[in-house]
């Protein structure tokens, strides 16, 4: 086995046709994305080159009017709530799940649920649930005496695009959940105990020896929801389709109106090619966030 | 330990060689399908005295349901069950995919220049790329076999680019005033044949707690109808083709109070509390059961409204849109036309043997859609059983005949950037963001920039 592993060519020979499919699924479209991005072409006929001439208006002059930098805010703003609401609730749900509580496992498969509907179905339920004329949300409201706080939740762009984030927030929380709640399962009982002995319960355990022990997982957690907010697509394109625009435009969406809808292939390239950067840059950005912090506990 | 690796190896070896004679027997299954297609092509040429070989025709279509109660859809399936009758040495291959996902996989298929034989389409703006690509079949020789004397004139306008003509035509699709007589007999309320009888219908029937309109302005296109038929009430049709061809500018007065009159409907609450949050197939569906009294609609509906289940069957009229004192535009100017075809790529096999299948095709379609009751022919000549036709579609035809301008639905006229740069617009404008002034100025900055 050590022998095997000891070989240079046999590790090149097993890890070949991963780094083949890799390649060509993964850097080869970003490298061409990259190319497409320097070129003037409607997608169907030949493109010409014209370099870097599209940059500047994507996200300068805006000529047509789409208002890319005005979404990028919009994909940071989900970020924000993904960081501040859904992993504080998923962690705090792991804990209580994770420290025993009656219907464990009831529980745990409750919260996961919605990770394994497809963001089609979530989209398309939250449409029905916001629907003005007809929607749960609104009749409900009616209800109970609140005709007043109707709203028209994805028209109105004062409730416009929380009433996409939301759902998405909502979506996800399982699936940090199990992460957690798998990784607070495995703190050994010793240390818990040893720390009751000493005096540290609830609370002070939680923040002292929990907390600490699954740092890795937090931040796993923590560079999943923010990457994954920065390229978020999925309930955007279904319920709204960026309307009222642009109040719940986010990059891919733009991206793929002007690929497809706007017939301009350069100019939507140039929006995924900033797309991999971004979330290139907000990963190191995160990495060295956690890392002067650990330098900075560890003084 | 030596043997466990030479297992490794041994087993590696064995995968990456499967992988290879995958790819090699791919490659080979293509050039010997290419092999026989080029037999093909020689055996139908030469004599068709071995009709044994069939030639396999691919057609990509947006109309995937066969059980799908839409007019064109019916009149679709139907056509290519005929022509799959009629042609029993074709094979087509038919593959159907509905709305948005349609449009990106033709221009995807495009882009890759992976286009089927014979594919819908629509014409105008929509079509340019694939022209200037050089994708699309030029039929102007073929059309000289008489097919060109059975067309109605000017339906070939949208498929015309550079005075080429590239797609036949099907059906001539309009949008009508459908009105349920019932909500407005409760209501006290005349039919609407000019502006201020509409607003007084839409008051009446306010004051009656039944929704005048149904509009699903979420899907945008239907808001779009509203704007495209009073510009033509203002303007008429010249000026709006002229507008959206760039020869004309959007920014004239009688476009301006047109958007002046979009915006009046949307204030008095017209279209009910929440239109732009209202879906197409909600609108519809308000209109079907009973719940709004007016639709602005494409013939299409025509066969929902007096399906069997329909609560509103044989409640339902259809009228011209009403005049606008002022306007230049007359009550036989329509929003509609001509607009969807299929084209032939360029580099079909089988030239002759595709164009004789298409033109029947094409036909047959034109006639069946038309007694789905959605859209009259664009093609003369005897409609045959006319007896179970929707008595909307006659009812359409006859007010439609004496029709003296068209103008078609934008989304298809204008290019796919102006297309959404105008929706952008009028979004704004219905959701009061823009002023109806500032309206038709963006439009004619954004859309015929120069002129």
């Amino acid at each position: 086995m050590q022998q095997v592993f000891s070989n240079k060519k046999a590790i090149a020979v097993f890890v070949l046709p991963t780094l083949i499919l890799f390649v060509a699924v993964g850097f080869v479209p970003i490298v061409q994305s990259f190319y497409y991005s320097l070129l003037d072409w409607d997608g169907i006929g030949t493109g010409h080159f014209v370099g870097f001439k599209f940059y500047k208006d994507v996200f300068v002059d805006d000529t047509y009017g789409i208002q890319f930098v005005n979404s990028i805010w919009n994909t940071l703003y989900l970020a924000l709530l993904s960081v501040m609401i859904q992993i504080p609730f998923a962690f705090f749900v792991a804990l209580v799940l994770a420290r025993g509580v009656k219907g464990e496992r009831f529980y745990r498969t409750l919260f996961f649920i919605p990770v394994t509907i497809s963001s089609s179905v979530i989209g398309l339920m939250f449409l029905q649930i916001l629907n003005p004329n007809y929607g749960v949300l609104n009749t409900m409201l009616e209800q109970v005496g609140l005709g007043s706080w109707r709203h028209d939740w994805l028209v109105e762009e004062k409730t416009a695009l929380s009433s996409i984030f939301l759902p998405a927030v909502w979506q996800w929380v399982g699936y940090y959940m199990l992460l957690m709640y798998a990784a607070i399962k495995g703190i050994s009982e010793e240390m818990l105990e040893a720390a009751k002995i000493d005096g540290a319960s609830g609370w002070r355990a939680t923040i002292s020896i929990i907390v600490p022990s699954v740092a890795p997982i937090i931040k796993v957690c923590i560079v999943f929801a923010v990457i994954g907010s920065l390229k978020f697509f999925d309930l955007t394109f279904i319920m709204t389709k960026g309307a009222p625009q642009p109040v719940t435009d986010v990059p891919s969406t733009l991206m793929y109106n002007s690929i497809f809808r706007r017939n301009m292939y350069g100019y939507g390239s140039i929006m995924a090619v900033f797309m991999v950067i971004e979330c290139l840059l907000a990963y190191f950005a995160l990495q060295w966030l956690f890392r002067t912090r650990e330098e900075g506990v560890g003084r | 330990m030596s043997l466990f690796r030479n297992m490794a190896t041994i087993g590696l070896t064995s995968v990456l060689a499967a992988g290879l004679a995958a790819c090699g027997s791919n490659s080979e299954k293509e050039s010997s399908a290419s092999a026989s297609a080029s037999n093909d092509h020689a055996a139908s040429s030469s004599a068709s005295s071995s009709p044994a070989e069939k030639i396999k025709i691919t057609m990509w279509s947006q109309f995937s349901d066969p059980n799908s109660k839409d007019g064109g859809f019916i009149g679709f399936f139907k056509a290519l069950e005929a022509t799959k009758a009629q042609f029993p040495n074709v094979e087509i291959e038919h593959t159907g995919l509905e709305g948005e996902s349609y449009k990106t996989k033709i221009k995807t298929a495009s882009a890759a220049d992976q286009l089927p034989d014979i594919f819908f389409s629509w014409g105008g703006g929509f079509a340019q790329p694939f022209v200037a690509g050089n994708r699309l079949l030029a039929l102007d020789d073929l059309v000289q076999d008489g097919t060109k004397d059975k067309l109605v004139p000017g339906t070939t306008d949208n498929f015309t680019f550079d005075g080429k003509l590239y797609g036949l035509p099907t059906n001539i699709a309009t949008a009508n005033l459908y009105v349920n007589k019932e909500l407005f007999e409760s209501a006290g309320a005349p039919l609407p044949t000019t502006w201020d009888e509409l607003v007084a219908a839409i008051n009446a029937l306010k004051a009656k707690n039944i929704t005048p309109i149904a509009l699903g302005a979420k899907d945008r296109w239907p808001a779009m109808f509203w704007n495209s038929i009073l510009d033509i009430r203002m303007g008429g049709t010249a000026a709006v083709n002229a507008a959206l061809n760039k020869t004309g500018s959007f920014d004239i007065p009688e476009f301006q109070e047109a958007a002046r009159k979009y915006k009046e409907l949307f204030d008095m609450k017209a279209f009910g509390e929440n239109p732009i949050g209202t879906s197409y197939d909600d609108s519809i569906n308000m209109f079907l059961t009973g719940k709004a009294a007016m639709l602005y609609m494409g013939a299409w509906v025509n066969g929902q409204i007096n399906a069997e289940d329909s609560q509103v069957k044989g409640k339902v009229d259809v009228v011209k849109f009403p005049s606008i004192p002022g306007g230049k535009g007359n009550v036989d100017e329509w929003h509609g036309g001509s607009g969807e075809t299929f084209f032939i790529n360029a580099k079909v096999d089988h030239k002759d043997t595709v164009w004789a299948v298409y033109k029947f095709f094409m036909e047959t379609m034109a006639k069946e859609v038309f007694i789905a009751g959605s859209g009259s022919s664009a093609w003369k000549g005897d409609m045959g059983d006319t007896s179970k036709v929707d008595p909307l579609a006659i009812k359409i035809g006859e007010l439609s005949a004496s029709a003296t301008g068209f103008s078609y639905w934008w989304d298809q006229m204008l290019n796919g950037n102006d297309t959404e740069s105008m929706f952008t617009s009028l979004m704004s404008l219905t959701g009061g963001k823009l002023a109806p002034e500032q309206f038709n100025k963006e439009l004619q900055k954004k859309l015929n920039s120069g002129k």
